[in-house]
């Protein structure tokens, strides 16, 4: 059935890949024809393809890690003050220049931005987070992270740096290169491997707090490791395309409404589905002829936003 | 003595000063509302920290065990284990065997389990669309695989039909027989007095009693612990209770 899934999933994504390549200003490309084309397709647009798929799969993976481990539907990455952490530091590192030109290693700033908020979190809600207690504990981490977020907004020198804050915080893949997907792709890897090393403590969420507990697992441990994983998840997303919101919560509600029920099953197939999810979402971001281009971020807000609102409809049914 | 505890606080919720067991056998834990009877289960089970005292089964601490070991040696079911995902039997029981170190293969000892509780028309049903006894007889299943030494059982009958209580009592007694311990909290006195070994009566945190059910269920304790007057009606079929509540003085 596995297979099954994968091939069709290739398929569609490598349907939608091609599709995706083609759009431009102008007319169509099937194919790049001439040498120019063929640098536009490579430099440009594959990597662009590369970097939504990989923000796609990168940010479902969290979502769906979190609403397992957190036993909460309405988990997302947001929700842990993770993505919020990061975007503080790396604004700070930014407005402030602290990395001069060597803008190469933002994500590990994000990352460390990510892991602050965790540590935050951490001392919040001690070594042994119940859900509950590392709900309330995320929201706090996420409020102040937006409150410092405001005050640095509000200070921003110029109004030209006010409004390039402001835009990369709406998230975007628009004017990356492969420099960018280099910068999110150990960032995956970190994840995945951390994921797939911990699917069992995962895949045990199925059961309540106390059975959990009596499973043989070294909670404190593999709780923290998967809540590292979704740390380096966010954080290279926050640094290699801003902010995208709705992305993690949409992706593992589908596969869900689509009857993937396992926890270890939920992961993979909402990391794939969000990759292409978001890939699609930025061929529209691409389609869409509006005099600005639209970004990524937004696009994913005005269609997940609804979206979810329909589910939440259907679920309350 | 297979199981020993001294001079056990848990919480400020059960003191107990000494609780000997000195062979496999079904113990019976009772007690009325919040006398801390799940919250002696759950520190057996390692789950709660203990405020002071030592808790030994056999030759181990148990409060000293690493959780892989602990796995290994002791099973747990929670008064109020629930599975909220809608996964099927099948999918539950196999999750149940993680960490477990298993004498024959997964899918022999899933199958033994199915045959068991008779869950095998249950099996690709998803959890959460069967009805509150039915999950409940998945999970004491879920609670009965692999191989413990020890079993804790948090009112594993709620839920149950008398058919299913009396099948649930005869099988925890058979594994007892077999050489496992097991200790299980009952709101039953019939059924703890038909099938316990022995009775550990909590009352307030307190053990107000320990010994066979005849020697704890003694009218005074019923009546000063329970507030009611019992009659007993015994035969060779079974056990039960008539209970007049008295009037509260």
């Amino acid at each position: 059935m596995n297979v099954k899934w994968l091939g069709a999933y290739t398929l569609v994504l490598l349907l939608v890949a091609w599709g995706y390549l083609g759009l431009g200003h102008g007319d169509y490309q099937w194919w790049p024809a001439t040498a120019l084309q063929q640098q536009i397709w490579l430099e440009i647009r594959l990597p662009r393809l590369i970097l939504a798929w990989l923000n796609g799969c990168a940010l479902a993976a969290a979502g769906a890690t979190l609403q397992i481990i957190l036993r909460n539907p309405l988990a997302e990455p947001g929700l842990t003050g993770v993505s919020a952490g990061a975007a503080v530091l790396i604004t700070l590192a930014l407005y402030f220049g602290w990395l001069g030109a060597m803008s190469a290693w933002l994500p590990l700033v994000g990352i460390l931005g990510g892991a602050l908020s965790l540590l935050v979190l951490w001392s919040i809600a001690g070594s042994q987070p119940s859900a509950s207690h590392l709900i309330l504990a995320g929201v706090a981490v996420a409020a102040t992270a937006g409150a410092l977020m405001a005050v640095i907004l509000n200070l921003a020198p110029n109004p030209f740096a006010y409004q390039e804050l402001s835009l990369w915080l709406m998230g975007s893949v628009a004017n990356r290169g492969w420099s960018q997907v280099l910068l999110l792709a150990p960032c995956v890897a970190l994840g995945g491997v951390l994921l797939w090393w911990q699917r069992a403590f995962i895949g045990a969420h199925i059961f309540d707090q106390n059975t959990l507990m009596s499973l043989g697992f070294n909670y404190a441990k593999a709780m923290w490791l998967v809540l590292l994983a979704v740390t380096a998840l966010v954080a290279g997303s926050v640094v290699s395309a801003g902010i995208i919101g709705f992305i993690g919560l949409i992706a593992p509600h589908i596969m869900r409404l689509l009857g993937t029920q396992r926890p270890s099953e939920l992961i993979w197939r909402s990391a794939f589905s969000g990759g292409l999810l978001l890939v699609i979402v930025d061929a529209l971001v691409k389609w869409l002829p509006t005099r600005v281009e639209l970004h990524l971020g937004v696009v994913a807000a005005v269609i997940g936003a609804p979206l979810l609102i329909v589910m939440l409809k259907r679920y309350s049914r | 003595m297979i199981l020993a505890i001294n001079q056990l606080h848990i919480a400020d919720r059960v003191a107990m000063t000494q609780l000997q067991i000195a062979e496999p056998q079904l113990v019976g834990v009772i007690g009325p509302n919040g006398s801390g009877k799940s919250t002696l289960l759950a520190a057996l089970a390692g789950l709660l920290p203990l405020a002071s005292g030592a808790v030994r089964f056999k030759q181990h601490d148990v409060s000293q065990l690493g959780a892989e070991q602990r796995r290994q040696l002791i099973s747990y079911l929670p008064q109020t284990a629930a599975v909220t995902t809608a996964v099927t039997v099948a999918q539950v029981l196999q999750q149940g065997l993680v960490n477990l170190r298993l004498p024959r293969s997964a899918d022999e000892v899933l199958a033994a389990v199915a045959d068991e509780f008779h869950l095998s028309a249950l099996w690709s049903r998803p959890i959460t669309e069967l009805s509150g006894g039915e999950q409940r007889r998945v999970q004491v299943a879920r609670a009965c695989l692999g191989a413990a030494e020890m079993g804790l059982f948090d009112e594993p009958g709620s839920g149950l039909d008398i058919g299913h209580q009396l099948e649930l009592m005869d099988y925890l007694k058979a594994r007892s027989q077999r050489g496992q311990l097991i200790i299980v909290a009952l709101h039953d006195l019939a059924l703890a007095a038909q099938y316990c070994d022995r009775l550990v009566l909590l009352h307030e945190g307190q053990v107000a009693a320990f010994g066979s059910p005849a020697e704890v269920l003694t009218d005074a304790r019923l009546a000063a612990i329970f507030g009611i007057a019992a009659t007993w009606l015994c035969n060779d079929d079974g056990v039960a209770l008539l209970a007049k509540r008295l009037p509260v003085t």
